[in-house]
């Protein structure tokens, strides 16, 4: 790490010398020295004076501090520090069972005579709500979290009103006891990550909110989490203070600065410079490698459970006809789209479901197995396209972002599908209008990555018929237009399975069926990197963030 | 001359507004919804639905216009779509910052362009000449962005002197001089170029003037030649050029901000951008065409200064 230094003095130059013009020489010295004076602080991190953890985000600016509405990655970073949820995934593990957090324990629901299903929570004694700039510290209470989970179901003021879909109530049964009914039973693994630290699951502290006002709370949160909201600046950071009356212990650090560098090359180098403590990196293996290589940084890829596939819209030519989708399944080679990222940054999956984190997945021997070996072929694909009386007459255009993950998977699709006579013309648009546009139906065929926290919220919004983007009950991200009832049917049972094995075995048979219709190609699973200082070691093993967060919680420390 | 400012600000008005219009009209006809970026992607259809009537982006155009105008009217800037803040908090906090690189890097333009073009022009086809020239072109064909990389690599990663990131507190001079060196030189040295290569023409053209021979015939000192009347006659035209250069230097400003992560209203603008904030683009617009009518202002009134003939003309 580089040691603090005091600069020296920029000798004047060109002074005494004949000529005016020779004055305008010291102009630049002088304002270098003038900008030398006193000793460079941009090296270590301040550990001798308690611990400010730095960390570089790719980020312009927050949108938003109201977990609620905070769905970009920076948002949610700083959220998951100042908010709870009645459970938590295990830091470092989303995969891994879910722990309690504000509850006591994890309840195991009581279906009840009507057909509905309540789960119980008791809460914590001793948690206290922050101090928020217009209410006092308080003790939570039931009714916080009845508040909170009305707020975050409600559309006017949560972005993920959606997933409270089939909450009959929430009620405060006591001061230290919630109660959430369903209006049909449903799994842990359905039901718990949506009261999870995470997205609507987030825990609110009311009185600051209704003191603050929902647009002040936005940039004021007030939660029960290890941090408390302190400074932020406009295109520069937000700090955060430790919370001593934190339930879980006072935080080690004393402090976390989250600070805005869009640009990847400036990120690097104030990790270099030690500028920063902490950085998001690249999803390639080329800067994993070329930044693990450097002295005192460690960069490493932490996944996230989520997957990068193609949907091909079944509704209308050319992909209405199933040898075509099968025909661009076979020409497609994994290989390819995983090599941009590199082994540790991309993993090549079989179904949407990536089999080797979560249940309900097929592995690559399954879809063997299961007949449905769709593998780069592209003899087979140009014998199906023959087949289909379209040998060489294929050709549509797609809209792609100009980010690295569909820009570059466009472009290497292209080119299979060039292999074998289908002609694809990708027009590039910035990365909101490509969002805007393919979900009015506009590609015939569209890349999408999608990290989603529950292979339900996955299948669902990809491959169930009321999530077609255009025309469905309830659109999302279905551009298939795949309309199978079968599948909507087991996607149901599977919600209300209590068996996980049964619950993983329906998933298994949806991702069957969506392979052997070719509606979706699966690609493959993607990681996040980062990189830190070697005095950063994360207390946690890294195995999946669900939210592509880097876990900063009580227990994170320098290294001593 | 009163009369002279007079007529440049009434003219400044009809022409803001023209521009406010065309901004206006221009960010809605653009493909993609705030309501898309400020929820996700993923976000459900009656959810966005929900926040584009929140927004009042189902209001007809010409309500939002009126209300759009109505605000400015009053110094209400409205507030962003995306994160529900007042605009005025964010752009007031962030302009400075702008402002001040801008500034920076005009200053360093002309104390470095000036009296390099003066020492190129005085000494033509010798070697100072040949360097003036020689820094014009490398300091036009090279990226403000890519020499601050380099420079960030040199002072700040080998060196150690300067930090890379962030704009310093105004509260702080010297901290606040530290982080603005770097960024400040590195776009200030195509306003170098620029200058330089101006300068060193128009001073080469006064040079041969007939009234310079007079004064020279008149026995005047040759610093006295140069610098009283060769050098005020060479300004007027690099005056109209630093007018056009101080609003290109804005618009450069954004990279120079994104290499070097300094809050400022560039960046500002091309978040709102990206994330079709059409209340944020707005009101940077805003600010940015008042700015720019200022620059004309003074630029016309320095003008003025310059050459009495101008503020003598009806």
């Amino acid at each position: 790490m580089p040691a603090n230094r005091k600069w020296t003095a920029v000798g004047a130059a060109g002074r005494g010398r004949k000529g005016r013009p020779a004055a305008a020489a010291l102009a630049l010295p002088a304002l270098v020295l003038a900008g030398c004076t006193g000793a460079n602080d941009v090296t270590k991190s301040d550990a001798s004076s308690g611990g400010i953890l730095r960390m570089g985000v790719f980020a312009e600016n927050i949108q938003t501090l109201d977990p609620h509405q905070a769905t970009s990655g920076t948002d949610r970073q700083i959220v998951g520090r100042i908010f709870n949820g009645l459970v938590r995934f295990r830091p470092g593990d989303f995969t891994a069972p879910v722990e309690p957090d504000l509850a006591t324990a994890v309840p195991e629901p009581k279906t009840n005579p009507d057909g509905t299903q309540t789960w119980t929570f008791a809460l914590r004694a001793g948690v206290k709500c922050q101090a928020g700039p217009k209410s006092p510290a308080y003790d939570l209470t039931a009714d916080d979290v009845v508040y909170s989970y009305q707020r975050s179901g409600n559309a006017d003021t949560s972005a993920f009103a959606s997933d409270h879909g089939d909450w009959k109530s929430v009620t405060a049964v006591d001061p230290r006891t919630v109660a959430i009914t369903l209006t049909a039973p449903s799994s842990r693994a359905v039901f718990l990550p949506k009261v999870a630290a995470y997205a609507g699951g987030f825990v609110v502290c009311k009185k600051a909110v209704q003191a603050e006002g929902d647009k002040e709370f936005a940039t004021h949160p007030v939660g029960t989490g290890p941090f408390v909201m302190g400074e932020y600046k406009p295109g520069d950071g937000v700090s955060l203070t430790p919370n001593a009356d934190y339930f879980r212990g006072k935080p080690k650090l004393t402090g976390v600065k989250f600070r805005f560098l869009p640009d990847d090359t400036t990120r690097d180098l104030a990790l270099d410079s030690g500028e920063v403590d902490l950085i998001w990196g690249q999803p390639e293996q080329q800067w994993l490698d070329r930044t693990d290589a450097k002295d005192g940084i460690t960069a490493v890829a932490f996944p996230v459970e989520g997957t990068v596939m193609i949907s091909l819209r079944m509704d209308k030519p050319p992909f209405n006809d199933k040898r075509v989708r099968e025909a661009v399944v076979h020409a497609i080679d994994r290989k390819q789209h995983t090599a941009i990222g590199g082994d540790k940054v991309a993993t090549a999956i079989w179904s949407i479901v990536n089999a080797a984190g979560v249940q309900g997945g097929l592995s690559e021997a399954d879809t063997k197995a299961a007949g449905l070996d769709l593998g780069y072929d592209p003899d087979e694909s140009r014998r199906l396209l023959a087949d289909a009386g379209h040998a060489h007459d294929i050709k549509f255009d797609v809209v792609s972002s100009t980010l690295a993950v569909y820009k570059n998977n466009y472009q290497i699709l292209q080119s299979e599908l060039a292999a074998v006579g289908i002609t694809m013309t990708i027009k590039s648009v910035d990365h909101p209008t490509m969002h805007t546009l393919i979900r009015k139906g506009q590609n015939a065929l569209t890349v999408y990555d999608a990290p989603r926290p529950t292979m339900d919220v996955l299948l669902t919004q990809f491959v169930n018929s009321a999530s077609v983007v255009v025309g469905g009950s309830a659109p999302v991200t279905n551009f298939s237009f795949y309309r199978n009832r079968d599948v909507d049917g087991w996607l149901g049972q599977a919600r209300a399975a209590s068996d996980p094995a049964a619950q993983a075995e329906l998933w298994r048979k949806v991702n069957r069926q969506v392979l052997a219709d070719a509606a979706v190609i699966p690609l493959y699973v993607g990681a996040n990197t980062f990189a830190y200082r070697d005095n950063v070691a994360p207390a946690f093993k890294l195995v999946a963030t669900i939210d592509n967060s880097w876990p900063i919680d009580e227990t994170t420390a320098f290294a001593s | 001359m009163a009369s002279y400012a007079l007529r440049r600000i009434a003219l400044a008005i009809p022409t803001l507004l023209v521009v406010l219009t065309i901004v206006f009209c221009l960010v809605r006809f653009a493909p993609g919804d705030p309501a898309t970026a400020a929820l996700g992607p993923d976000a459900s259809a009656d959810a966005i639905a929900a926040a584009r009537q929140r927004m009042g982006l189902t209001e007809p155009l010409l309500r939002q216009y009126a209300s759009y105008l109505g605000g400015l009217a009053h110094g209400d800037l409205g507030r962003s779509l995306i994160s529900g803040r007042p605009i005025a908090a964010d752009l007031f906090a962030s302009l400075p910052h702008t402002i001040e690189l801008t500034l920076a890097a005009l200053l360093i333009g002309l104390a470095t362009g000036l009296p390099l073009a003066l020492w190129a022009a005085m000494r033509r086809n010798e070697w100072p000449d040949y360097l003036g020239r020689i820094v014009s072109l490398v300091g036009l064909s090279f990226p403000a962005f890519h020499l601050g990389i380099l420079m960030i690599l040199l002072f700040s990663i080998k060196l150690h002197w300067l930090p890379i990131t962030g704009a310093g507190a105004f509260d702080d001079p010297v901290d606040n001089l530290r982080h603005l060196v770097l960024p400040a030189v590195s776009l200030g040295l195509v306003g170098t170029a620029y200058v330089a290569r101006v300068a060193r023409s128009t001073v080469l053209k006064v040079k041969e003037e007939d009234f310079i021979r007079a004064v020279r015939a008149k026995g005047l000192r040759p610093s006295q030649v140069t610098y009283r009347h060769t050098l005020r006659s060479a300004l007027i035209p690099v005056t109209s050029l630093l007018g056009v250069f101080s609003i290109t230097l804005l618009g450069s400003a954004v990279t120079t901000e994104l290499v070097f992560a300094r809050p400022g209203i560039g960046r500002m603008l091309v978040q709102a951008t990206l994330e079709r904030d059409y209340n944020v683009i707005q009101s940077v617009m805003s600010v940015v065409a008042v700015m720019v009518v200022l620059v004309n202002l003074g630029t016309d009134l320095a003008y003025g200064f310059l050459d009495p003939r101008v503020r003598h003309a009806r």
